[in-house]
């Protein structure tokens, strides 16, 4: 039996081939179904997410699993199998074990401490359980992985902070506002990081949502994405004393915003807290909106900074983190190692059963005439004898699963040999 | 030996109540969190037996010494924070209501309840009232002390691009600002209240001590201005935030006057000892 991964992902590929080998749900359990058939795998269960395409799978040992799973990956894909080799790992026994659970705290992602992936190694191994392509190892190791990812999640502050700007934007209109159904969001411009910036609030709850734009068209357009208004630039400052956050990305050489502006914009609007944030370059609010009352404004600088320090702070628990997958890893090994042990325990009793009952079915006809409870006392005689002669062994067995003592045990015991 | 019981019990259960919040906001630990505020429920009635046990054993209000007057306190703040976190869903502010009661409550538990002199006027169920629903609005005034302090830290903190790391644990500045303006409102409410039962219940009793104004009077009544002040400049000058916050800083000051030098020192009727 043997458990192996193969997979690529963002450190070995880049995105035009992760994409050719990413998996839909039902993608995924055609592959896995046609996988099953074609290689004679036990178990299969496959995690397709924008950063990475895996193939998990316990089969036979002995039978070129790795080569055959990554020709057939690209054979369902299209894709030439010589040409994206350089991109696959392979990774076996205990290192699999390693790779999910550190996929699954979230130390192979893109962003380390990114929350995602958790909800993605759960959807990808119920989408496998749910058609039985999983069996006793698989189970235990997503089990395992899954536990291990919320262990890190509560017990780390890996996941707390976050690391991006648009987040740290997020993060920061929710320390001043609270609950941001209640706050109007205008975006000036209509730059990536801000798109990025409004569907991050929007996702938390922002709900009134205003671009403003030198082209009214493009600005259409994007509201219509965004499921906001549109308006020209001009009524979209006109506007601003009806808005809590500013979301500024508009090329420009010199601030569109200045302190004279939104001096009027605060007396207008009663001192209610205004939230700037300044993604342009150039900056297209003037540095001097800071000192009014109640304006916070942060540039790109300010929430780069932020998410940098978060980031630290994330980098100073990955001690902690890797200390929860090694534990897990070691916790599996040696439920995995121990798995080895099965077969001969089974074989074993088997065999003491048989001869137990064997030689107490010779010594009841031999003590002839008893009584039904006293054949009770002596059939319980012989179990009990067999089963404790044979505890001690059996647990230690488990214990130790060394590949020499199984070879002893069936050696005395003259087990037949199999796996 | 139930009074012994139940003012132990309810500082472990507060102390109890304390850590879980505490590790709560630490570790964001919804559960925790949860068992925070059972347990700070579970206390509230244990210490509330407490303070009527007190009562029995002095055969008086359990409020009419210095210590049982904070236990006191401590209790009504403990019921405000409460509702004001089941009305909110936010727990951050349990780590600094929680000492504060804590705080007091040990005092009451360590210092035996001593012989009071039973006075004739402080007697009867409009003194009660008059006692309690003053103590009511010094809570509700510490509650807004605290969401206002905890403002301006934020507010600075946010202003300077400096979150930190207990920025997100936070409430936001608005439920703080939100926070300080109802438990404002509802102090004032209450200490207009209770400076009115006061007077009647004065001019009910007081007979030769009325013939000159107390000093725990005017202070109360300064503390009462202040406050209003607060409600008149945000409902009418549309004052907000940071100002806003100092105001209710300025009249915790007075109240904290009132309720220990006001109290121990300058008045003759109030006074605890």
């Amino acid at each position: 039996m043997e458990l192996i991964a193969v997979g690529l992902n963002h450190e070995t590929s880049p995105i035009e081939v992760r994409e050719r080998f990413a998996f839909s749900p039902e993608q995924a359990l055609e592959a896995m179904s046609s996988m099953r058939a074609e290689l004679g795998v036990r178990e299969i269960a496959i995690l397709s997410t924008c950063n990475r395409s895996e193939v998990y799978s316990v089969g036979p040992r002995g039978t070129e699993l790795a080569p055959r799973i990554r020709t057939a990956v690209c054979r369902y894909h299209g894709v030439d199998h010589e040409a994206t080799s350089s991109c696959f790992y392979v990774h076996q026994h205990a290192a699999v074990a390693r790779h999910l659970l550190r996929v699954a705290s979230s130390l192979d992602s893109l962003v380390v401490g990114e929350p995602h992936i958790l909800g993605q190694i759960r959807d990808a191994f119920q989408l496998a359980l749910a058609q039985q392509y999983t069996g006793t190892v698989l189970n235990r190791l997503f089990h395992l992985a899954v536990h291990a990812g919320k262990r890190v999640r509560t017990e780390t502050e890996i996941g707390l902070r976050p690391v991006s700007v648009s987040s740290v934007g997020v993060d920061l209109a929710q320390s001043i506002f609270g609950d941001l159904r209640d706050c109007s969001v205008i975006v000036i411009g209509a730059g990536e990081i801000g798109q990025a910036t409004v569907r991050s609030l929007t996702q938390r709850g922002a709900g009134r949502i205003t671009v403003a734009n030198r082209s009214i068209e493009r600005a259409r357009e994007l509201a219509r994405e965004l499921g906001g208004r549109a308006l020209d630039l001009e009524a979209g400052f006109a506007d601003l004393r009806f808005q809590d956050i500013v979301i500024t990305s508009a090329a420009a050489d010199r601030p569109l915003l200045d302190h004279a502006r939104i001096a009027d914009v605060m007396a207008a609007r009663e001192d209610r807290p205004l939230f700037f944030i300044d993604l342009a370059l150039p900056r297209n609010v003037d540095h001097e909106v800071s000192t009014l009352y109640n304006v916070f404004l942060y540039n790109l600088d300010d929430l780069q900074g932020i998410a940098a320090e978060n980031r630290k702070e994330r980098e100073r628990d990955l001690p902690r983190v890797q200390a929860i997958v090694d534990e897990h890893v070691t916790a599996f090994m040696q439920w995995y190692e121990g798995l080895a042990v099965v077969p001969t325990i089974k074989e074993l009793r088997r065999r003491a059963a048989r001869i137990s009952e064997d030689e107490l079915q010779e010594h009841l006809r031999r003590l002839g005439d008893l009584t039904e409870r006293d054949r009770e006392i002596v059939r319980s005689l012989a179990h009990a004898i067999t089963n404790k002669l044979l505890h001690e062994p059996t647990v230690r067995l488990r214990e130790s699963a060394d590949p020499g003592h199984l070879a002893s045990v069936r050696y005395l015991f003259d087990l037949e040999s199999g796996e | 030996m139930i009074l012994l019981l139940s003012k132990w019990l309810s500082v472990l259960l507060y102390a109890a109540s304390t850590g879980c919040y505490f590790r709560h906001l630490q570790r964001r630990k919804p559960r925790l969190g949860s068992w925070g505020t059972a347990l700070f429920a579970l206390a509230l009635p244990v210490h509330f037996l407490a303070l009527l046990q007190r009562g029995l054993l002095m055969d008086a209000v359990p409020y009419l010494d210095f210590y049982g007057s904070l236990s006191l306190f401590g209790w009504m703040l403990g019921l405000a924070y409460l509702l004001l976190e089941l009305r909110r869903k936010n727990k951050a502010m349990s780590i600094f209501v929680l000492p504060i009661i804590i705080a007091f409550h040990l005092l009451f538990a360590i210092v035996p309840a001593p012989a009071v002199e039973q006075k004739s006027w402080a007697k009867g169920a409009l003194f009660a009232f008059h006692v309690n629903v003053s103590m009511f609005a010094y809570a509700a005034f510490t509650l807004a002390f605290i969401s206002s302090v905890t403002y301006l830290v934020l507010y600075r903190r946010l202003r300077k691009h400096r979150p930190g790391r207990w920025a997100p644990l936070l409430p936001p500045l608005r439920v703080l600002e939100e926070t300080s303006r109802t438990s404002i409102r509802v102090g004032v409410v209450a200490l207009a209240v209770g400076v009115a039962t006061g007077i009647v219940r004065a001019a009910q009793v007081w007979t030769e001590e009325a013939q000159e104004i107390d000093a725990k009077v005017p202070i109360s009544l300064a503390c009462l201005v202040i406050y209003v002040t607060y409600l008149l400049l945000e409902g009418r000058r549309g004052w907000r935030g940071e100002r806003s916050a100092w105001v209710s800083i300025a009249g915790f000051s007075a109240v904290l006057f009132s309720y220990t030098l006001g109290n121990l020192l300058l008045s003759r009727l109030h006074s605890f000892f």
